[in-house]
Parts: C-alpha cells; structure tokens; sequence
C-alpha cells in the first residue's frame, strides 16, 4: 500500500459485483469513473464525523470500516460495519440532513468518494438504480432492528456470542476456515456489543475456557459453531 | 369514500408528495379504508410483506422479536404514518407486528401495485429513499442510546418515544390514555410491578400521573 497509487476504475472495480452499482451501464460507469476521487486511508482514520454535512458518496474499494455513533456518556457504539463493495454515509446523503453517525477505518483502506451532484444526477435517470438504494436501505433497516431488539433485551453474554456469529457473517474465515477474517480490538468488539471492555475481555476468556472459541492475540477462532449460538440463546 | 377524496388522502402521506392526484388512482385500495379494534395486529412479523398500511387515524405500535422470542418496541405510530414499508423492498417477509394500541382506521395498499407504481413515477422512489434513510436514523440514535437493562429505563424510554410520536395535550399530559397492562406488556414487566416503578418515578418527580394520563417531567434522572 505505499507504493505510489492510482484510484481504481469503476469499470474494473473488483469489489462492484457487491455493490449497489453492479448493474450501471459501461457508459454510467465511465462517467463514475471522471468524476470521482479516492483516497488510502490508514487503520484508525476517520472518513466523516457525526454533524458535518454530507458532501458525497464514500464507496469501499478495499478494507474494513465501522460506522458508530457517540452516546450520552462519550462511549462509542458501532451501528455496522462496511467491506469492500459497501457504500456509506448514504442515508444522510439522501435525506440531506447531517451526518448522523461517523466513520473510521479499522483495517487499511481505498475508499472512492463520488460528490453529490454526480451521484444524485445518476440515482435520478436510473430508476433500477433507486429500486436498490431502497432494497440497501430496506435491508439496513431491518438489521438495525434486528439489533435493537436484541441489543433491548439480551444478557451481555449472549451479545457477545451473537456478535462472532454476526462477525462470521461478515467477513468470512481466513484460509484455516476458522479464523474471523478481521482484526478487531477488544474495545472495538465491546463498541459492538454495548459494554465495557473489561466485561467482552472477561467474557471472551469464558468463552476460551468453554472451548467455543479460541485467542490469539486479536485474532479470534472459532472452535464450537452450535455452542456459540447457544450461547446467544438463538433458538432457530 | 369518492375516488377523489381517496386521493387527497393519500396525498396527505408524505410518501405520495409531488405527485399529482389524478395518477394516485393507480395505488389506490379497492375497498377503502380498514377499521381495527384496540390489541388487533395490522400484519405479524414473518407473513408474507405484500402490502403497506397508512395510518388514518389511531395509534400502533410496532414490535419485533428478539432471538428468545420476546416482543422489543420499535416504534409507535400516529395518523399519517406509513406501516410495513421496508420489509416489503427487503426479503418478502414482514420483520415486525404492528398492533393497534388504540381504534385504528388504514389505507391498505398493495405491494405489486407501488413497486409498479415506482417503475413509472421516480418522485415515488425518492420519497421512499427520503422516508426510509429518515428511519435508518431514527434507528441508529435507538441503538445508540439503548441500556435498557432496567424496567424503570425501558419505561422512561417508552414514554419518551410515545411523547415524541403523540405529543401533549394541553395538560402537559402525553395525548394517550395509558392503559396499564399494555404498558406493563410495552416494558416487560407484571402490572403490579408497572405501578411500583410509576409510583417511584413520581415520588422522584419524574413524571406525574392523573387518571389515565402521564406527564413526563424530566426524562434524564441523573
């Protein structure tokens, strides 16, 4: 990633069979393509801040990106998480309002930013292009319902256990089949669930000593599938 | 109900703005609207999602179920709201209840019928971009701000969402007359309990409670 860069082509983006852009027109995409700029962003790194007004569309080229809000006592809670394909910042971009939420980097990124007016103009002459704007948002909705349900009612524990589950998902193993695909540190991973730090480290040992998973480092194993969901209390 | 007063009500949502009357013919319900009782459900989470509800008059609530199949509040929803709208873009099913928690009269509109409807009018589809990306927000303070660990905080949270979505009346009183088993159901907890922490709360002058009414004082006890 140091070399010097160029920023990919839409046309021959590797992540745009994940995106919401997939079915765009060679034209479409060659009009993304002139307008668009891009940017490597380091692991840490903010993309946007909660409050700040949306100038445009961030597209994930490559990495991993939590998007988190800041409570009432300064805490930090990720809302979701973005890979390769995703865009984010979408919501407010649309509606218009500020940022509700911001972004930063967990793992090195290249993330394409399309401004506005380029984006908006392309979303008004491509109706199929709307249809999965509302299919992305209508999805998005019923994940973070998902979540308050169980983020309302569920024991630390049992978010725990649903968070690596929710991870898995995610971001797949690494080669070993068994390796979360992701680096997360442990405040990351309690932002997830909704706790302290010391309660996901406590817990995530439990975990250990239960065989369910295994620690290495940041690196998390996961040995007992079935036992981890039911540790997340999943019935079906 | 006349094909035209049929439209100005529709037109009234603001899913159908800048659209022109005469082309809402094409979304329109064929029977008018449908009268619901207090506790009857508007659709249940895991039916097929083929329709939307807008709300005419009444109140709903809207709840989902947790991994242990127990019934978390997403919303409430007042006259002018529109019910079910993006589990009917997402996989086909219904994610949540929506339950009247007063009489309740909604115009029920067809999916295949707005997905159409779309195809031909982009306004449609803005709107709905509009209204859902306004949702996605919503959603995300709720999980932002959720630690509802005790029945007291899911209760000054309840109330704060039904004051948000209801307004007051000119007491000051949140314009819903509580019923105390349905609150009881709302927190998760029995209703002899529901009145131990209402009378707590009023003794630390959180709230205040005449007859059916509950004035909100101070929603952040710290």
């Amino acid at each position: 990633m140091n070399k010097k860069f160029e920023i990919p082509l839409c046309e021959n983006c590797q992540s745009r069979v994940h995106s919401i852009f997939n079915d765009l027109k060679e034209s479409e995409l060659t009009s993304l393509s002139a307008n668009k700029c891009g940017n490597l962003y380091k692991k840490n790194q903010v993309i946007f801040y909660e409050g700040n007004k949306p100038t445009g569309l961030y597209c994930l080229n490559k990495g991993k990106v939590k998007v988190y809000k800041i409570n009432e006592d300064g805490k930090e809670q990720i809302i979701r998480l973005a890979k390769d394909g995703d865009v984010i910042g979408y919501s407010s971009l649309i509606s218009g309002e500020s940022y509700s939420s911001s972004a930063a980097v967990l793992e090195d990124a290249m993330i394409c930013f399309i401004p506005k007016s380029a984006y908006l103009g392309l979303l008004q002459s491509n109706s199929e292009l709307s249809m999965r704007m509302i299919q992305l948002l209508s999805h998005d909705l019923k994940t973070a319902e998902n979540r308050i349900a169980n983020l309302a009612q569920n024991t630390v524990r049992e978010r725990l256990a649903e968070t690596l589950l929710m991870l898995r998902e995610f971001c797949g193993f690494e080669d070993d089949r068994a390796t979360l695909n992701i680096t997360l540190s442990r405040e990351d991973i309690a932002n997830i669930v909704g706790t302290a730090t010391e309660t996901t480290i406590r817990l995530l040992s439990d975990f250990k000593h239960e065989k369910l998973i295994d620690l290495e480092g940041r690196k998390i194993k996961i040995l007992d599938q079935q036992g981890l969901i039911q540790a997340a209390n999943i019935y079906d | 109900m006349g094909d035209r007063d049929m439209q100005t009500l529709l037109s009234s949502f603001s899913i159908f703005k800048n659209i022109p009357g005469d082309e809402l013919k094409y979304v329109m319900p064929e029977h008018g609207a449908i009268g619901f009782k207090r506790h009857e459900q508007l659709f249940r989470e895991n039916e097929p999602a083929d329709c939307i509800f807008c709300l005419l008059d009444g109140k709903a609530k809207v709840t989902k179920k947790d991994a242990a199949h127990r019934d978390t509040l997403i919303r409430f929803a007042r006259p002018g709201d529109v019910l079910g709208l993006h589990s009917i873009f997402a996989d086909g099913l219904h994610h949540t209840t929506a339950t009247a928690i007063e009489d309740a009269r909604a115009l029920r509109i067809e999916r295949n019928a707005l997905i159409q409807f779309g195809g031909n009018h982009p306004a449609f589809f803005e709107n709905i971009l509009d209204q859902l990306s306004h949702e996605m927000r919503e959603k995300e303070c709720r999980i932002t701000h959720i630690r509802l660990r005790s029945a007291k905080g899911r209760l000054l949270e309840t109330l704060g969402m039904m004051e948000h979505t209801y307004g007051t009346n000119d007491r000051q009183a949140i314009n819903y007359n509580f019923d105390k088993e349905e609150l009881a159901g709302l927190i998760h907890v029995k209703t002899s309990s529901l009145s131990r922490i209402l009378n707590d709360l009023q003794s630390r002058q959180l709230i205040r409670c005449t007859g059916n009414e509950i004035q909100i004082l101070n929603l952040d006890p710290s």
